[in-house]
């Protein structure tokens, strides 16, 4: 499937790798505003068990373009984070173990903003 | 401006001049900095509209200073009637509290203000002096000063407010203040940095506590108390030694996901971030002292492990960062330190410095838990780090632009040389980096045996360790010569010159028994050895400069880690002439040992020459005597036991290290002066000798 034509919540659901259960940390992604939605996955980071929380993990809200951006290796995580396009809360060793999962610019890019 | 001051926490950090004033031009360096960003570029008091002048400047601690000023009168011949003191430590920003003190017999009626100004400049900007591109703003919000800038999402504000009412008018703090005969006013003033979105909220919701300055003190001196004691009769050791760790404290950064813990920044001022190689080099040095520091070493650089294959960041899986930034440039990728990862040592030297954490601490847990790291760094030597297919570590950018051109610990333009002078090409394939492979190698089999359960994979790093020393052994040595080549060029020559890398070789084990002393030899022989310690390139090559960066210079921390390679293979009189050069040197630097010194002659200058430069103290030059007490001692894990094998310098008389922390608990170490080596200047005490 065309990584244009994909919602952003079935990229983030493949490049992550759910896993339903597992030991994995919980990550809710958000898309604020209206016509915003929001849903969790289950990463599997390498981060072995975890003690169990109320609630995710790691909350990560960005405009969808931006959580496109990173889900398809246009933009980096932590740029996207210094610029103030990515809000994050929760544990933040989440989102560096995640983004270690998001792939590397497309082939000819300089990687560059979103 | 007179002298500079600085303080700082972690990568926030004030740079002042005598008085306590900030008046930074674009390309001056003083200011308030914090996440690699000028939060401050102007911070001026002034008293009925005159400057200070400094009476005294009292450098507390790292994070604290103490400035004695009186109203600038012209001459010194006139008495001051008032007295203004600035108490300012590091706290998230800094708070100052601003003292006067009446001596007159008659009231006085005063305007004190405090004139605030921000470039919000990027560390990388400063001295360049470039146009900012966003749009700054000044706002006054229930009282406060509110210094902003911003460009598209980006925003970042510095905060002012003050215990005392001010009357705040456009980047202006004002206070009428009335002092009674002999009475004292005082107000405290907080400043405060935010990165923040455009929403005003910060970019990273962190609940960090705020540290006091008792609590601050508090820390300091647990870290001194925790560290051993060091016992000798040479007390400029004990004081070289005491300075090392309260700097060590200095130099301690703590990244936001390590959960309170620290690790080793490169730098103070300009380096207190997060780097590969300084980062690793430092912990090694520090193992035996504060193993704690090594631990998180490994688990954040573990943790931000290159994934991808990124040419702007020069990112490939399993790769090791370089250097961590978070300022303007970085966020807006104008600069590829998010993080940057064109280093080829740092990976390799990870999976040393697990191994050897592992050694003396025996934290089984959490070598277990990077085992995946491990692994992905041990895979990244044999296929992203071996740019030719010849079975070496070798470098060569991605990223031509604001890329590392040198991926080697000598990084700068010309330290890779052909013994005439001319320069290779790339990819470049530098000896101490085949040498950390072949150790990394080593040391990875030792614990997939040990630690991981997995002999085979131990079996095959072993085979392709003895392949790489063996292959190694006929590419790289310069057989007329007696020593090895400072690296290959593109085309698998030797690039010939003889550089102190060759003591890395002894440290890595990769040099055969039989070519050991011929090495030995060279490091101690006139051509490198000034007297002082090892140049970085020899006396007559090509390049050689004695105030050459990498070109001839001595590095502390390189003679640390040669006189630990020359112990490796029994070279114990040899390790200890280094050590006596380079702790002799410390003395004429206070204790503090600069980044690198002058390779001029011993016997030439009688005093080492300093190379200026703008970081100091430099974390691994901070390092050096930690691991020089090491290789004095002969201390070596065995097991469950702490191995002590002294070799002291004469004029050293007696050297003891106390509660050495480790898998066996907390032991001692003993050991007694016996080496003969040259003294000069005021040097050891001949007593003892």
């Amino acid at each position: 499937m065309d990584a244009r034509t994909t919602t952003v919540q079935e990229l983030s659901r493949r490049r992550l790798e759910p896993a339903p259960g597992g030991p994995g940390p919980t990550v809710k992604f958000v898309i604020p505003g209206p016509g915003g939605c929001s849903w969790l996955v289950r990463a599997d980071c390498g981060q072995g068990e975890r003690p169990p929380r109320d609630g995710p993990d790691c909350v990560v809200t960005a405009t969808e373009p931006v959580l496109r951006a990173l889900l398809t290796g246009r933009a980096n995580t932590l740029a996207a984070v210094l610029r103030g396009e990515v809000a994050v809360s929760g544990d933040l060793d989440v989102l560096v173990a995640l983004q270690r999962l998001f792939p590397g610019p497309p082939a000819g890019s300089r990687g560059g903003a979103a | 401006m007179t002298a500079e001051v600085r303080i700082l926490d972690g990568n926030t950090f004030v740079v002042s001049d005598g008085s306590g004033d900030i008046a930074a031009s674009p390309t001056d360096t003083a200011g308030l900095f914090s996440y690699d960003t000028r939060f401050l570029s102007r911070w001026v008091l002034t008293v009925d509209g005159r400057r200070l002048s400094a009476l005294s400047t009292d450098d507390m601690q790292y994070f604290e200073a103490r400035f004695f000023l009186v109203p600038a009168s012209g001459t010194v011949y006139v008495d001051a009637k008032l007295s203004v003191i600035r108490h300012r430590t590091v706290a998230r920003g800094f708070r100052e509290r601003l003292t006067l003190l009446n001596h007159d017999q008659n009231p006085v009626t005063l305007t004190v203000c405090i004139e605030a100004g921000s470039d919000f400049a990027d560390l990388f900007e400063i001295k360049d002096a470039r146009p900012k591109v966003g749009d700054y703003y000044t706002r006054t919000r229930d009282g406060r000063l509110v210094l902003g800038y911003e460009r598209d999402t980006f925003r970042r504000e510095v905060e002012i407010s003050t215990s005392e009412p001010a009357l705040v008018a456009g980047d202006s703090l004002t206070f009428e203040v009335r002092l009674e005969p002999h009475g004292e006013w005082s107000t405290e003033l907080d400043v405060v940095p935010r990165m923040l979105r455009a929403d005003g909220q910060p970019v990273v919701a962190v609940d960090r506590p705020v540290r006091g300055v008792e609590r601050m003190r508090q820390d300091l001196s647990e870290w001194q108390a925790g560290a051993p004691q060091v016992g000798c009769d040479w007390k400029p050791l004990e004081a070289t030694y005491g300075r090392s760790i309260v700097d060590l404290a200095a130099l301690r950064f703590s990244p936001v996901i390590a959960d309170g813990r620290s690790l080793p920044a490169a730098g103070l001022p300009w380096f207190m971030t997060m780097f590969g190689r300084d980062s690793i080099f430092t912990s090694l040095q520090a193992l035996p002292f504060t193993p704690e520091l090594a631990a998180t070493t490994l688990s954040v650089l573990g943790r931000w492990q290159g994934s991808r294959v990124d040419d702007f960041r020069d990112e490939d899986p399993g790769r090791i960062l370089h250097e961590m930034r978070y300022g303007e440039l970085s966020a807006f990728e104008e600069r590829p330190h998010t993080p940057y990862y064109g280093t080829a040592d740092a990976t390799p030297l990870y999976v040393v410095l697990l191994d050897e954490y592992e050694r003396w601490t025996g934290d089984t847990a959490l070598v277990g838990r990077l085992e995946g790291v491990a692994r992905a760094a041990l895979d990244w030597i044999d296929d992203y780090g071996d740019l030719t297919g010849r079975g070496y570590v070798s470098y060569e950018r991605r990223n031509a632009r604001t890329g590392l051109e040198n991926q080697c610990w000598k990084d700068s333009w010309d330290s890779v040389s052909y013994r005439d002078g001319r320069l290779p090409g790339f990819p470049r394939a530098t000896a101490e980096l085949q040498g950390y492979a072949y150790d990394a190698k080593l040391r990875g089999a030792r614990l997939a045996r040990a630690v991981w359960g997995d002999p085979a994979w131990a079996d095959r790093l072993e085979r392709e360790a003895a392949a790489l020393k063996e292959r190694f052994n006929r590419d790289f040595w310069v057989a007329d010569g007696g020593y090895y080549a400072l690296a290959l060029d593109a085309d698998g020559s030797r690039v010939d010159a003889l550089a102190s890398n060759i003591g890395h070789l002894l440290w890595s084990g990769i040099v055969p028994p039989e070519r050991a002393a011929a090495v030995a030899e060279h490091l101690l022989g006139p051509a490198l050895f000034s007297g002082w310690g090892v140049r970085t390139l020899a006396e007559g090559e090509g390049r050689y400069n004695p105030v050459g960066y990498h070109v001839g210079t001595v590095w502390p921390f390189d003679n640390s880690i040669i006189a630990w390679g020359l112990r490796r293979y029994g070279f114990k009189e040899e390790a200890a002439q280094i050590a006596a050069g380079i702790l002799d040197a410390a003395e004429y630097f206070d204790g503090r040992l600069p980044e690198a010194f002058g390779g001029y002659g011993r016997e030439l200058t009688r005093y080492p020459v300093q190379y200026p430069t703008a970081c100091s103290p430099q974390a691994w030059s901070t390092g050096a005597p930690l691991l020089l007490l090491r290789t004095m001692l002969g201390l070596e894990p065995a097991g469950e036991h702490l191995l002590v094998d002294p070799a002291l310098p004469k004029g050293i008389g007696w050297l003891e290290l106390r509660d050495i922390p480790g898998r066996w608990g907390r032991v001692d170490a003993f050991g007694r002066g016996r080496v003969e080596t040259p003294r000069a200047g005021p040097g050891r005490p001949s007593a003892g000798a």
